[in-house]
């Protein structure tokens, strides 16, 4: 009875269909229905209304995890999490301090360096934010840095994990897209480095302003070589991720293999690592992986059924006839993603977001490859702001902070990276100069 | 009304795409809106190596394919990436022609699988594009590595002496710039579109080498679901638009050399050239023919027959 | 009675995490035969292909037990334990339903293949419903994962679903 019903409603009224759906998601969302599921779980229901076969369902499960591409994902993640047991965080951060912890607002300098440098070894801003949030969150606040500044700097740092390659949200939407990974990855370099160096001298003019700190004393060069020594084949092991890509010798899959290789030599070669903090990272690895491909499962499976109800071709006319101006499209995106980033989870974003969007590019000449990066600064600011984000979950568990004090620290960051969205639709070589014309 | 669902694996806009699309207009107008074919481009529903499972279990109507694709399933379709195996362009011409003793048998065998051809696509041919000296012989591969698009090509490289490596088409320019390959063997339409001749210098032509072939595919159930006169309108209208897009992709290629003439140096092969190409490829013949067992040797004899 | 089936998917799980580390090996082995050796393998793609196949999908049950499926708690979490098992019952519930679908259809494929002599296009023309089988076992083992723990939230009070990783 249903049935009938509701195919005369989507025939006639479109919109109505969307907003419909869109719904149905949120609540399947809200009462907690996991991320996956809700998505796999409201898209068969879709095909079953427009009576489409539903043997799409097994078709889309076997198609999502059928992918040389995605197989960077586990990779890097076996990758950045051997190297995290073999107690990789503290000697980048005892490293980095050791040459900038005595600077005003040293310690903050480090740890912002800190975040970008493991940013190169990480694909995944959550990684990064807990790896370096560990050793820097107790030093900091030892030290006298003001509390929510802290907490709000590691939110903010660790979410250059995803802007800067290897980045697992880039190489999700080079999957969707066909774009180039290896230029979406290059694409990343430029404005990572802007954001670093703008989060370095927010920094260093709150330190300015904010006194209570006591400086760290100035490292020795002896304390200096050695913590450099034992930090330094892991910056190798970065030089050779990033630049083996750049270079072509390696896809971003193969790169993320002998990046993980060249983990295990290093972690065995500084006797860092056990038998146990192996099997550690081979499970945690795992699970981050399954948790992040059954999403896109479901995801894949969604974006086909609302493909049959043609609402991301509706949604992209819709955008296409009513916005013809390329500023006002990016702004309107942008707020939608800012929205959309309160409640939904990164890699959801992404994957239920750019189909949508994607279609629209073309007629608005914006260089995919362009707006791939701006997406992921999107992402970043979803990290951090509530009451969905990641990145503040994550520092509030390793604080143990309730998350109004994490809240009072992060919003200058999120000031920034708004910033830096407009810094890169004025200046798109920001992101363009270094994939295309170095 | 009757809808058909095509998923497609190219946009909208490419010359297959609005092949599918010309089909489309045809069907609807000769049925008065009876039949609606519905296009999903860009591989919104499948990605290419998924189409042949996709359509014989109906999940989708129709579905366009490269028909290498179907190798696993009916080895015998590599057949047209099988280098050199047509004497000229002729006789290559005749093969694909609806009916002729190498289309119809691969016909008949994809259709026993639940899907059936209602026409083919042309796609053009292959050329080999490097920098520095233009390859003439199997001999300038040695020890170059060489991008690759199908396993029997591959057998041709290695033959050669040379590294086959599989690489992508968005991945393409890339690996050339960079040097990840030295050669790339790809289409002539693909040189311009992608501007490859941006970062190589020399383009050798051998239009016999390989031919690429798309085919259409409709359910077999959703086939013999249709009424008689409905059948008899799709297959006029799909021999139709198979004939404007085999005079169109000529037009394409011709286009195409003409536009990077300026650009490349183009090299055509001699006969005595040729030749040592077509000796080369006698053992990937020959391996061909032992994959793809009795119908694989029925289609060579009545590839050299032409 | 539920024990076993906890500890068919931790086994299952852990065989999966093992599997993605081979996947390593196969790639760094590839790289190596291509720039060493000047030889690339036919089968390290396809193969680890595969192994990602079924690797993600024998280790979802054990993701489920785990509660490490993301999913959003911020209106369940504020909510009190009546409606909070209510909320867990109907989540499971879906994953049930999907399962089913899952299960049938998938195992409907692979028997299609095994049916027609399918198999990929690739070099190793490797018979479709070897991988094709993943679909089905791995939904299956997260049907009774699921079931088992529909099973224990009637009966006393456990969470679905870490809150955020
Ligand atoms: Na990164
Ligand atoms: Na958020």
């Amino acid at each position: 009875m249903a049935a009938p019903i509701f195919l005369l409603l989507i025939t006639d009224y479109p919109h109505m269909t969307a907003a419909l759906i869109l719904l149905s998601l949120l609540l399947l969302l809200f009462i907690r229905v996991p991320v996956a599921f809700a998505l796999g779980g409201l898209g068969l229901l879709l095909l079953w209304l427009k009576d489409i076969s539903v043997v799409m369902v097994p078709q889309a499960l076997y198609s999502a995890a059928d992918s040389f591409v995605l197989l960077a994902v586990p990779l890097f993640l076996l990758m950045s999490n051997i190297l995290l047991k073999g107690g990789v965080g503290k000697d980048l951060f005892n490293a980095v301090q050791s040459w900038v912890g005595h600077l005003p607002g040293g310690l903050g300098i480090a740890t912002i360096l800190s975040c970008a440098l493991f940013s190169a070894i990480s694909g995944s801003s959550v990684a990064t934010a807990a790896t370096i949030a560990t050793v820097a969150i107790p030093e900091m606040i030892q030290r006298g840095y003001s509390r929510p500044f802290v907490l709000g700097l590691l939110a903010a740092g660790g979410t250059l994990g995803i802007l800067i390659p290897p980045s697992i949200p880039l190489i999700l939407y080079g999957v969707i897209t066909e774009e180039s990974i290896v230029k979406l990855f290059m694409a990343g370099v430029g404005p990572g480095l802007l954001l670093t160096a703008l989060f370095i001298l927010f920094s260093i003019g709150y330190s300015l302003f904010d006194k209570n700190y006591q400086p760290s004393p100035k490292a020795t060069w002896s304390q200096r070589w050695q913590t450099s020594f034992r930090a330094l084949p892991t910056l190798l092991l970065a030089v050779v991720v990033i630049g083996g890509i750049y270079l072509g010798v390696f896809t971003p899959t193969e790169s993320a293999g002998v990046g993980f290789a060249l983990a295990l030599v290093i972690v065995f070669a500084l006797r860092t690592m056990t038998w146990q903090k192996l099997k550690l990272a081979v499970s945690e690895s795992m699970v981050t992986t399954v948790t992040i491909f059954l999403i896109i499962a479901g995801a894949k499976l969604f974006g086909k059924a609302i493909t049959l109800y043609r609402i991301p071709q509706e949604i992209s006319t819709a955008i296409t006839t009513n916005i013809n101006e390329p500023a006002l499209f990016i702004l309107v995106v942008c707020l939608v993603l800012l929205v959309i980033g309160f409640f939904l989870e990164s890699i959801s974003m992404l994957l239920i977001m750019v189909p949508v969007l994607f279609p629209a590019l073309n007629a608005m000449m914006i260089d995919p490859i362009w707006f791939g990066i701006l997406f992921v600064v999107m992402i970043e600011c979803a990290l951090i702001t509530p009451p969905v984000g990641m990145n503040l979950f994550i520092i509030q568990a390793v604080a143990q902070v309730p998350l109004a004090e994490v809240l009072r620290g992060v919003w200058p960051f999120m000031l920034i990276m708004f910033g830096t969205v407009v810094a890169l639709y004025l200046i798109p070589d920001i992101v363009l100069y270094i994939p295309f014309k170095l | 009304e009757k809808v058909l669902r095509l998923t497609l694996q190219l946009p909208e806009s490419h010359h297959l795409g609005k092949n599918v699309a010309a089909f489309a207009d045809e069907v609807a107008q000769a049925t008065d809106g009876e039949i609606k074919v519905e296009i999903y481009p860009s591989a919104q529903l499948y990605k290419d190596k998924e189409v042949p499972q996709a359509v014989a279990s109906g999940a989708v109507e129709m579905g366009v394919v490269p028909l290498t694709q179907f190798a696993g399933t009916i080895p015998a379709v590599e057949l047209f990436y099988v280098p050199f195996l047509f004497a000229s362009e002729k006789a290559l011409q005749k093969a694909v022609q609806k009916g002729s003793p190498v289309r119809q048998p691969i016909d008949d065998a994809v259709l026993q699988t639940g899907a059936r051809i209602l026409w083919w696509q042309a796609y053009g041919g292959a050329v080999i594009i490097n920098n520095d000296d233009p390859i003439r012989l199997p001999s300038d591969l040695t020890g170059k590595k060489v991008r690759i698009f199908s396993k029997t090509l591959g057998s041709l490289v290695e033959a050669a002496g040379g590294a086959p490596t599989a690489i992508s088409g968005s991945e393409q320019f890339l690996a050339y710039q960079r040097g990840t390959v030295d050669v790339g063997l790809t289409g002539v339409t693909a040189v311009k579109e992608r501007k490859m001749f941006e970062v190589m210098s020399s383009l050798t032509a051998t239009k016999s080498m390989v031919d690429i072939e798309f085919v259409v595919l409709i359910n077999e159930k959703t086939w013999q679901g249709l009424s008689d006169e409905h059948r008899q309108v799709v297959e006029t209208a799909a021999a139709k638009v198979e004939q404007q897009l085999r005079d169109q992709m000529n037009q394409l290629e011709a286009d195409a050399f003409a536009f990077v003439s300026d650009k490349m140096n183009i090299v055509e092969l001699t006969d005595e050239e040729l030749q040592e190409w077509q000796k080369l490829a006698e053992p990937v013949i020959a391996d061909y023919i032992k994959n793809a067992g009795p119908l694989g040797r029925q289609l060579v004899d009545a590839a050299r027959q032409l | 009675m539920l024990a076993p089936i906890d500890k068919i998917s931790d086994a299952a799980g852990r065989l999966a995490g093992w599997m993605f580390f081979v996947i390593g090996i196969f790639i760094v082995y590839e790289v190596v035969a291509r720039y060493v050796f000047l030889s690339p393998t036919v089968w390290s793609e396809e193969l680890s292909r595969f192994l990602q196949i079924w690797a993600t999908y024998l280790a979802a049950a054990h993701v489920l037990r785990r509660r490490q499926l993301i999913a959003i708690d911020i209106i369940v979490r504020a909510s009190g334990p009546r409606l909070r098992r209510w909320c867990e019952s109907l989540a499971l519930l879906v994953i049930i339903i999907f399962c089913l679908v899952a299960v049938y259809f998938g195992a409907g494929i692979a028997i299609d293949s095994i049916r027609i002599g399918r198999a990929s296009s690739s070099m190793l023309a490797v018979p479709s419903w070897l991988t094709e089988l993943a679909i089905p076992i791995g939904f299956g083992l997260l049907l009774l994962q699921a079931v088992t723990e529909l099973i224990r939230t009637l009966g006393g009070s456990t969470d679905i679903s870490a809150s955020h990783h």
